[in-house]
Parts: C-alpha cells; structure tokens; sequence
C-alpha cells in the first residue's frame, strides 16, 4: 500500500532510465527530476513511470532491508 | 511477490456496452509484518520510508498515532499540518500538469512540475514562514498561469456552473481544453452510486469506522463505513461547495465533478497553506492504554493509522488504511460506475476505465483487461 521502492539506476539513456528493486527492471521516465541522476542512485518511481525523488543510499539500503524480510509473506 | 503491486480491473464488453466490471484490489503487505517488535521511535522511522507516497501524510499519521498509544501527545503538529497541506497542494497540482492531460492525449507540463516539487522540498527543508509563503506564491503562480488562465481570485469568483462553462470556452490553457473536453460529455458519466465520505470528525471517526477498524482484519484491504462503500477524496471533502453540489444534483459524482473538486480543492489549499486554519488534516486519539488512532487527510482522500503497543513499548500491532482501498473497493465507485458504460468498441470500454480510474485517482498503477462476452 502505497508503497514506492526505492529502485537502483543501472542505466541512463537521456531523460530515461533503467531502474532495478528485488530483481525486476523498469523504464522509467527522469523528466520530474530537477536536479541530476547518475547511475547507483535509488530513486522512487511514480504509478505513471516517473522517477520523481532520490532516496539517500543508507535510507534506500534500509528501505529494501526491511522490505525483503516481508517478500514471501501471506498478503491481507 | 511484487511490493507495488497493481490494481486489477477486468471488463466484460459485449460490443455495445461494458456488462460487467470486477475489481482485485492491489495485494497489500500488512504494516504491522514491517514494525512489529520495533519502538516507537523505530517505527516513526520506518514508516514514511517505507510509505513514501504521500510520504510526509504517512510521517505525519504514524507520529500522531505512536504518541498517542505512547499515553503522550504529538509533537509538532502544526509544523506537520504545513508539510502536509503542501504534499496534498503538489499532489493535486501534478493531476493537471501531467496525469489529466496525458489520458487526454496530451504531454502536460513535466519540467512545471518538477519546479514545484523543488520548491516543496525547499520549503520542507526551510521549514520557516519564508518558506511555506515562498513555496504557496509558487503555486498559485503555477495554477493562475498554466491552469487557470487566469488570476485565481478572479477564477474564485466564479458562482455557478454557467460561469464554469464560460470560463472553460474562452480559456485557453491544457487543462481548460481537457476540462472541456470532459464537460462536453467523456467526463458526465462515473457515478458508481457510492457515498461521499462525511467530513471525517473526531466524534465519527471513534463511533463509525473504528469500531470496523478494530474488529475487521481485513478492513485495511476492504474498508467500509458502518457496513457501507464510501468514496473519499476532493469530491468527498468539497461537496458543499456551491458549483459541485449543482453539479452533484444534476448528474452524481461525474468525472468532470471530481476533477473540478480538485482544482476547487487546490485554491483552498492554497489559503490553508498561507495560514492553516481549524480544523486542519491532521488528527489523531488516545484509545487506550497502549493504543492511538491517527486520520489525516491526503490528496486522495482519508489515511488511517491505528497503533498498539505491548507493556514493554515495542509495537504489537499497526493497521494502515490508505484512500486507495475506498475508492477501489470491489464494490466501491470505480466497478460500480463502469457496469452498463455504453462503448462501442473495446477501445473505448478500456478509455473509459482509465479515464475513471484516472478521477477516483488510485496511488498505485493498474492494469485493465478487456474481454468480448
């Protein structure tokens, strides 16, 4: 719910980019992002495809710590 | 197991009209599987991190609720009401600049976007008067310019729905064409026939939803007031407002009615933000030794936490109900409104979907199949 995974850049082809969370990949759009991106950053990636905000490396790291003991766990 | 897991919608079209409409709502992971054993303290942490969408709401909610299970009071408050009146002034400004116009066919405004959010995040980072001004005089310059066409006190004064109407014909910014488009007949259709959640008072909070909160397991996924389906949101919020409630009078909670409520919305917003006023979006309630409630309103509508703590202080259980579980409830609004929409091709059925799943504005993507009866 309301969820936003912090996904890893693993490439840059102008204003797009390939971004990586728990093995899946997607293309998604850096037009909403002001300041620059450069591969390795984890950004949060809007419903529509929009990268709209960079995540620290420490929070993001955290982030997918706690969020990889749920994988697998029965969903409500 | 995909964590941003998407809302399924699947049609039923039998050349003419959509027959039948079924809603899986997203698989959601259990807040509590995220901070049990956790302090106080940790999971204030954790949750917005995790909940990033309408993050500073989530942050917001989890602080109110925690110290109120803690047997203290939040912290901060009006300093969160600011943050959160700002996300939901961006949240729906982003509606009109990029979601709006691109199931219209059209690009939006991606780079004006952008600015405003760095504007907001300044003005979060500043956290001062200075800022919070800088940041509204922003975006009221983004929404008289590129949304309005027009000073938004003037656009304020508009009184009826034939003023609306004038105003849409002879303005010429993207989303007065694609508000148009919508008034000229794609949007006057969406009444699933659900009702419009009442303003969400302390007093209904405790004696209508938490006592379905509190013994439902599954209320997180299928919320329900007393029993009930309730769509939540601007519509919801603004429904008094004398233009929406011509327009709820002569045709339900349309397409163009909750769309327009949100650009009502964002004019208000506007003011709450230059001097919040009571009573504001952010609340919450001791329930108990060792419990706290939070509710707090969004972009998209009511966002309940409720957390409860063991005698030693760690997290025993935490329940979140996100507006995405109202507004897309299997029974709810979106399937409702779609059963019986005439199309006359399985294009169309599909347009129609998103164009409505687009109004009711889920925080998660979707998918929607169309299947020949």
């Amino acid at each position: 719910m309301c969820m936003a995974i912090p996904s890893r850049v693993i490439e840059l082809v102008g204003e797009m980019a390939t971004v990586e969370a728990f093995g899946e990949l997607r293309s998604v759009s850096l037009m909403l992002m002001s300041d620059g991106v450069a591969l390795g950053d984890y950004l949060l990636v809007q419903a529509g495809g929009f990268a709209y905000e960079r995540v620290e490396h420490q929070v993001a790291q955290e982030a997918l710590r706690i969020l990889g003991q749920v994988v697998g766990l029965p969903q409500a | 197991m995909n964590l941003e897991a998407k809302i399924h919608i699947k049609l039923r079209w039998d050349g003419r009209r959509i027959v039948r409409a079924e809603l899986q709502p997203r698989p959601l992971v259990r807040a509590t599987e995220l901070v049990r054993g956790k302090t106080a303290g940790q999971a204030a942490i954790i949750i917005p991190m995790l909940f990033s969408i309408c993050g500073k709401a989530q942050g917001a909610a989890a602080a109110v609720a925690l110290a109120f299970a803690q047997g203290g009071a939040p912290e901060r408050v009006a300093e969160r009401e600011r943050l959160v009146l700002a996300e939901a002034l961006q949240e729906l400004l982003w509606r009109f600049l990029l979601d709006l116009p691109r199931i219209m066919g059209g690009q939006g405004n991606p780079p004006l976007l952008a600015a405003l959010r760095k504007g907001l995040a300044q003005a979060a980072a500043g956290q001062n008067e200075t800022a919070w001004q800088a940041f509204a005089a922003q975006a009221e310059t983004a929404l008289s310019q590129a949304i309005l066409g027009m000073p938004v006190a003037d656009w304020r004064k508009l009184a009826d729905l034939e003023q609306l109407s004038e105003w849409l014909r002879r303005t010429d910014t993207e989303t007065a064409r694609n508000l148009l488009e919508l008034w000229n007949g794609a949007g006057r259709w969406g009444d699933g026939g659900a009702a419009l959640m009442p303003a969400a008072s302390r007093e209904r909070m405790l004696t209508e939803v938490l006592p379905g909160l509190e013994s439902d397991e599954h209320f997180p996924q299928h919320p329900h007031w007393q029993g009930k389906v309730m769509e939540t949101g601007s519509l919801a919020r603004m429904q008094a407002h004398p233009v929406l409630a011509e327009l709820l009078r002569q045709e339900g909670a349309s397409i163009l009615a909750r769309f327009l409520a949100r650009l009502i919305e964002i004019a208000e917003l506007l003011d709450r933000l230059r001097e919040p006023v009571e009573p504001g979006w952010v609340h919450g309630a001791a329930l108990g030794p060792g419990i706290g409630l939070a509710w707090v309103q969004t972009a998209r509508g009511l966002l309940l936490h409720r957390a409860e703590l063991d005698g030693q202080g760690s997290v025993a259980d935490y329940r979140i109900v996100a507006p995405t579980e109202w507004n897309f409830h299997p029974f709810g609004p979106c399937v409702e409104a779609l059963t019986g929409k005439p199309a006359s091709s399985a294009d169309e059925a599909r347009h129609s979907a998103e164009l409505l799943v687009q109004a009711l504005d889920p925080c998660v993507a979707y998918q929607i199949e169309v299947e020949h009866a």
